[in-house]
């Protein structure tokens, strides 16, 4: 950071940051209304909130660091945007709940906690793609152009940053799902042949969208060097990913006690159909690697 | 671009969030030790009143206890006009450390004291 530099003007941080608190209500209302949020806050113990936290953090600090809009950012950085991603979400959250009438003077203070800590997760997700960091890109061309559907960093995405942005996609879009009762209903209600069904319906699906579809963001059929860069193999992995995210939240709201394996199996294939979407999502945001991009 | 005043409130404000919320969680795992939920009722005798379908008794329903109650069932009993009367309530979900507020109604204002029973309730 060069001292010769001009102070950023105090407005355009104002501005940022409602830009970031009008990205994270985006995301977070939905939850925001939703009751199995708010009695989870008292229903689940502190140390699995404090884990969810963790990961939501991890994720953030993913999604800022490819949507990223400062081109040259330290680690140092990245991780005080992300801190800072999580502060404002937790500020918008509190004054959501407190408007909504969730939090008051006759709820406890750990179920206040609670519910903040949990409606912030999908808040800061939205304040993250909201690109509401206060590092906002100096307003030259370049950076207008690389804030499109693909990499601001402009440093490009690898085959395992792409599947990390695919987890966080998935933990986003699942997120709004898991803590409902709808995906316990949906499999233990499910035979075992529309479970089959449901998966390669969800592979096909999500195979199409990235590399068929002509999504901006989306990609060709070419693969790459790594054995992850190959459709078949990324659309698995992504595949695997949104498995494994679902059973995370699954087994985070409290959906795998003393649930039996078979319903455990039918709730994580259902839910990670739509996990697979908010993973197809992620990757289309990211767009292609480094090297198909100085192609197109 | 150099930090500006309010990018640094901001990030302080951030921060004692950030920290605000997850140490108060972490201390709450720490040291409230998760015992049985508790139901504790207080009845307001002195803010009953009449309503052309009842008397109408308020109260609070407090859990002192760590873990939180589901479908938590209390029972009022009292002796109106002469002959015993019972109604209960169902309260959903009986948050650690929370008050709800709650009414019972009787169809007169009762002669004696309103006891109070918990029937019931479920560890979510």
């Amino acid at each position: 950071m060069n001292k010769s530099e001009p102070v950023k003007p105090v407005r355009e941080t104002v501005r940022d940051l409602i830009r970031a608190a009008g990205g994270g209500l985006l995301v977070g209302l939905p939850l925001l209304y939703t009751i199995e949020m708010w009695d989870h806050s008292f229903l689940l113990p502190s140390w699995k909130i404090v884990l969810l936290l963790g990961v939501a953090f991890v994720v953030v600090v993913g999604f800022n660091a490819v949507s990223g809009f400062r081109r040259e950012r330290s680690w140092a950085e990245l991780l005080i945007d992300s801190v800072e991603t999580m502060g404002i979400a937790a500020v918008v959250a509190t004054v959501a709940l407190l408007l909504l009438g969730r939090i008051g003077l006759e709820t406890s203070l750990r179920d206040a906690v609670g519910k903040i800590a949990l409606e912030m997760i999908p808040v800061a997700f939205g304040v993250s793609l909201a690109g509401g960091q206060l590092a906002s890109p100096d307003d030259d061309p370049e950076d207008a152009a690389a804030q499109g559907s693909s990499v601001g960093d402009g440093a490009g995405v690898g085959a395992f940053g792409r599947l990390f942005i695919a987890g966080g996609g998935a933990l986003l879009f699942a997120l709004n799902i898991a803590p409902t009762e709808e995906p316990l209903l949906l499999g233990v209600g499910a035979e075992w042949w529309l479970l089959l069904l449901v998966i390669p319906a969800t592979l096909a699906m999500t195979f199409a969208i990235v590399f068929y579809a002509d999504f901006r963001g989306g990609r060709s059929l070419d693969a790459g060097d790594s054995p992850l860069d190959h459709p078949l193999t990324e659309t698995l992995a992504a595949y695997a990913v949104s498995l494994l995210v679902s059973l995370l939240l699954l087994w985070a709201f409290g959906r795998t006690d003393g649930v039996g394996l078979r319903a455990i199996i039918g709730q994580v294939i259902m839910l990670a159909a739509v996990a697979s979407f908010g993973a197809a999502a992620g990757r289309l945001l990211v767009g292609g690697s480094q090297q198909q991009q100085e192609a197109t | 671009m150099r930090q500006n005043w309010a990018e640094w409130a901001t990030l302080a404000v951030s921060v004692v969030a950030v920290v605000g919320v997850i140490g108060a969680l972490t201390l709450d795992g720490i040291f409230t030790d998760a015992g049985p939920p508790k139901p504790v009722v207080e009845l307001q005798v002195d803010a009953a009143y009449q309503t052309e379908t009842g008397w109408i008794v308020p109260g609070t329903v407090a859990n002192d206890g760590g873990e939180a109650a589901e479908a938590i069932v209390l029972r009022a009993t009292a002796s109106v006009a002469g002959s015993e009367e019972e109604n209960e309530i169902t309260l959903d979900y009986l948050p650690a450390g929370t008050r709800v507020e709650v009414s019972f109604g009787f169809s007169a204002e009762p002669d004696g004291e309103v006891t109070i029973q918990t029937i019931g309730f479920r560890l979510p």
